[in-house]
């Protein structure tokens, strides 16, 4: 496993981190600071997903890698879906403007 | 005419759904077409009811049952949902449904496991309190309680801390006091005048941020919970028990990272 990418624990820390600040942003109106939080947890998500094979932890804590690999998949799916109803809502706005 | 309608409805959002079946209930309308509305609205809003449910799969109510509970606020939420707000339906249901499987959780589980001996103790002074007003025409002092319960004056005391503090504090209480199957609040209630609601992008990212912590919850309980030793955990995943150790530790070091905020520094 790469020393710099993070085990199961650290992405999840990471990723509610991330996701509590995008409420806040959004909360103040920095939707673009929303959305960036947003595309970094998918991004982190895919990047542990390609090794999550080497992750101790999940070893460590026997628990299945195919499970987890299908519930981060749904939570990206997720994250995704909200990305676009934000784009779609901006395309709505533009478009009675 | 409810087969011709379908494809029709299809089209509608929640809210226009809900337009309609106001409309046609206030005129005593078609209660064929009536239903048929109101089923639409719970059909197409399954999905969210059995979504907030499973995060509260981790309560140990099996997720059927939650979903019946959830569907009780998506329909007080259909004869609730004020029109005039600017708010979607689904962020209104959303709360509601969550309203109602919180309650019934609380409902099935005491939020504190009250001891046997303390529940009657705590009996046997009520009816000390009883007798003792009606002897009397007024409460008893802690003295008198002391007195006839042959406890000292400490010991009361404690009691009736546990007794306030076994109290079950629901965040409803006012309302469900009045009536256990209260009217569902009204988005004017719930958000204030001149408030913004949270939106329904705030709260899908809430319900994303459960799932996480529901998922760290059984990751948290697979590294310390197993009951198996270092070395068994060693030779089942071929490394030594010393490994086995430092990767405990670090994960310790990441729990305690994410519940305090920053990494614990090594020494």
């Amino acid at each position: 496993m790469d020393d710099d990418m993070n085990d199961l624990l650290n992405l999840i820390g990471d990723s509610i981190q991330n996701l509590s600040q995008c409420i806040e942003l959004f909360d103040t109106a920095q939707k673009d600071g929303g959305v960036q939080k947003l595309a970094a947890v998918i991004a982190e998500i895919d990047e542990y997903m390609r090794e999550i094979d080497s992750d101790p932890i999940i070893r460590l804590a026997s628990i299945d890698s195919a499970e987890i690999t299908a519930r981060l998949k749904s939570i990206e799916t997720d994250l995704t879906s909200i990305i676009s109803e934000l784009g779609d809502q901006e395309h709505e706005y533009s478009a009675t403007n | 005419m409810v087969e011709r309608s379908a494809e029709r409805l299809a089209g509608l959002s929640n809210e226009r759904l809900i337009e309609l079946l106001r409309g046609v209930s206030e005129q005593n309308g078609d209660s064929a077409y009536t239903s048929h509305l109101r089923e639409e609205i719970i059909k197409r809003n399954i999905g969210l009811v059995r979504s907030i449910a499973s995060t509260f799969l981790n309560s140990g109510e099996l997720l059927d049952d939650l979903v019946q509970a959830g569907y009780i606020g998506l329909l007080n939420a259909v004869s609730n949902f004020d029109l005039a707000r600017n708010i979607k339906f689904s962020t209104y249901a959303s709360y509601l449904i969550k309203g109602e499987i919180r309650h019934y959780i609380r409902d099935k589980h005491s939020t504190v496991r009250i001891p046997q001996w303390v529940q009657a103790m705590g009996q046997k002074m009520k009816e000390v309190e009883e007798a003792f007003f009606q002897e009397n025409g007024r409460p008893p002092r802690i003295t008198e309680i002391a007195e006839r319960m042959e406890l000292s004056e400490k010991q009361v005391v404690e009691l009736l801390r546990g007794r306030q503090a076994m109290s079950y504090v629901s965040i409803d209480e006012e309302r469900r006091e009045r009536d256990p199957r209260p009217p569902a609040p009204t988005v004017v209630k719930m958000y204030g005048q001149g408030v913004n609601p949270p939106s329904d992008i705030q709260m899908k990212i809430a319900v994303t941020i459960e799932k996480l912590a529901q998922m760290q919850r059984q990751v948290i309980q697979g590294l310390f919970y197993q009951g198996k030793t270092q070395a068994e955990i060693g030779r089942e995943l071929k490394i030594s028990q010393r490994q086995v150790s430092r990767m405990k530790s670090e994960a310790l070091r990441a729990v305690k990272g994410m519940v305090f905020g920053e990494e614990e520094k090594d020494d």
